[in-house]
């Protein structure tokens, strides 16, 4: 693969290391048994700091201290570079030599990283360039994941991917529209979003009939319904019940009913879950005589999720957070 | 010359733009590759740092007054604003350590008429001088070879109780053998390995690590 050089020189984005990012380099390099060892924990450390710096003065929060590059242990036994960004994950910060070869990235920093980003050391130690940023890696020359310059992305398309991480579109856009976010962290701790009522506040007796108790999660923690108006006359009656039988994951599921007093959904209303590009990933439509839909997913802390009624042209948009 | 003004659009396109929103913050990083190779040199020891200093500063007052006063592009160029505040931090790391320096001074004077040495401590002599070998390693090592709760060993790879969290850390204990070697010893992928030794093995090196205070 041919690579350009003059390409990155022109999107390289070159800041300064001042002597404090020096003096701690030298410090957890002077920890390390071998010279090898202390070359590759001096570079990492760096790599780290710069990001570190640039995404600060971007206004970016990180905790530098909760990566395993700033852990004595973990940086003795394991090649990272990696750096906690508040919010969305850690980014591996891998310091490059050659910047117009493929460059190897260590297989202990292959899974659990929300992208890379690769980093030239000036050898005088007093700059360094962020050369650019990629969310995958790909296989390398001779096979296991490399960082390659030609598919490098400028460092500005970090900002984008990371504000992609840090704010959802499915959240941003319906923040745009209005639309609040449900958070369903604090449903479980007893504190409900407005415009939520208990389950018999809402549903008519003949529609929490026994046949509606069995459609329900077991165990449900948390059952919460809510009237969404979709250009129908009669509004329908969206419910969320939720449960956390598995540790850190919470299952959700969402129904949608009649208008109480009618005893079924008009034809051809959805009911969907976007994700978190907004994207369709669940997806339930009522055919004739319909008395409910259903969609039942789960999903781990931080995500988020839309739930959308649509009928003809009409659609009403919930969003949550789990 | 048009690169100031492509500077001047830049520093309007990110100001168009909320704090924090990623249209800013491209703005602001075209702004910083653009500008730095205009901006004021001198070659001492605290250029880098003063330079760090001034892109905060950049970042923080070009389009809202954060911690000084707003870029007013009326005034200056991007160029000459940044500059300007670049010299004034040079200064100032200049005066700092003219001042130390007269401390030192002082302090070797006292020395001198007390009759003793007249040599310089320098801060960076004062910090903690660095064993030959680590103990930190000599420590992780024991307590890998030790094992304890016996925990180490008895976390394998299925149905392959040799390869354990043991024997991966002790081969990439440094000098470390490579993966591909570690691969070849057990007939399994890199990456199979990799990903067992960053979900298994770290993490109870790292609890370890936290149990003794390596943090």
């Amino acid at each position: 693969m041919t690579y350009n050089t003059a390409e990155i020189d022109d999107f390289a984005l070159t800041l300064p290391l001042p002597q404090a990012a020096r003096q701690l380099a030298q410090q957890f390099a002077s920890q390390q048994p071998t010279p090898a060892k202390a070359e590759q924990v001096r570079h990492n450390t760096l790599a780290v700091w710069v990001v570190n710096d640039y995404l600060q003065m971007m206004g970016i929060d990180t905790d530098l201290e909760r990566g395993d590059s700033w852990n004595a242990i973990a940086r003795l036994t394991a090649d990272v570079a990696d750096l906690e960004v508040i919010g969305a994950g850690r980014l591996e910060c891998r310091p490059v030599q050659n910047v117009s070869a493929p460059c190897p990235v260590p297989p202990e920093v292959w899974g659990d990283r929300i992208g890379y980003v690769a980093v030239h050391i000036d050898a005088s130690q007093r700059e360094a360039s962020i050369l650019g940023f990629t969310p995958t890696l790909e296989p390398g020359d001779d096979g296991p994941p490399a960082l390659h310059p030609a598919h490098l992305q400028p460092p500005e398309d970090l900002m984008d991917h990371l504000d992609r991480l840090l704010h959802p579109l499915v959240a941003t856009t319906l923040a745009r529209a209005g639309v609040s976010l449900n958070q369903l962290g604090r449903w479980l701790q007893g504190a409900i979003d407005a415009g939520w009522s208990a389950v018999d506040a809402v549903l008519s007796p003949e529609q929490l009939s026994p046949a509606y108790a069995f459609r329900q999660l077991s165990n449900a923690a948390v059952r919460r319904a809510k009237l969404v108006e979709v250009g129908v006359s009669l509004p329908l009656v969206m419910e969320l019940s939720l449960s956390t039988t598995q540790p850190g994951q919470t299952d959700i599921c969402v129904q949608l009913y009649p208008s109480p007093g009618t005893s079924s959904l008009p034809p051809n209303v959805y009911l969907r879950i976007l994700d978190e590009s907004g994207t369709v990933f669940l997806e339930a439509q009522s055919t004739t005589l319909e008395d409910y839909l259903q969609l039942q997913f789960s999903g781990v802390s931080g995500e988020t999720f839309g739930v959308q009624v649509a009928l003809g042209d009409t659609t009403a948009t919930e969003a949550f957070l789990i | 010359m048009p690169e100031m003004d492509e500077l001047q659009e830049l520093v309007i396109e990110a100001c168009r733009h909320p704090p924090g929103s990623p249209q800013r913050q491209r703005a602001l990083t075209k702004v910083i590759r653009l500008a730095s190779r205009k901006l004021w040199r001198e070659n001492v020891a605290y250029y880098e740092d003063a330079l760090q200093q001034t892109w905060v500063y950049f970042c923080q007052n070009v389009c809202e007054a954060t911690t000084g006063r707003k870029y007013d592009p009326t005034q200056s160029s991007v160029v000459t604003w940044l500059s300007a505040y670049l010299k004034r931090r040079l200064q100032d790391f200049y005066i700092q350590g003219r001042e130390q320096e007269t401390r030192r001074a002082a302090v070797r004077g006292m020395a001198s008429r007390s009759g003793e040495t007249g040599e310089l401590i320098d801060p960076v002599d004062n910090l903690a001088a660095n064993p030959d070998v680590p103990p930190i390693l000599q420590d992780v090592r024991d307590w890998v070879e030790a094992d304890g709760s016996g925990d180490l060993v008895k976390t394998h790879i299925k149905g392959r109780p040799e390869v354990n969290c043991q024997a991966l850390l002790l081969r990439r204990l440094p000098p470390e053998a490579s993966w591909e070697e570690i691969s070849a010893e057990f007939g399994l992928p890199i990456s199979t390995l990799s990903s067992f030794y960053q979900r298994q093995c770290l993490p109870r090196l790292r609890k370890f690590g936290e149990s003794e205070g390596y943090l």
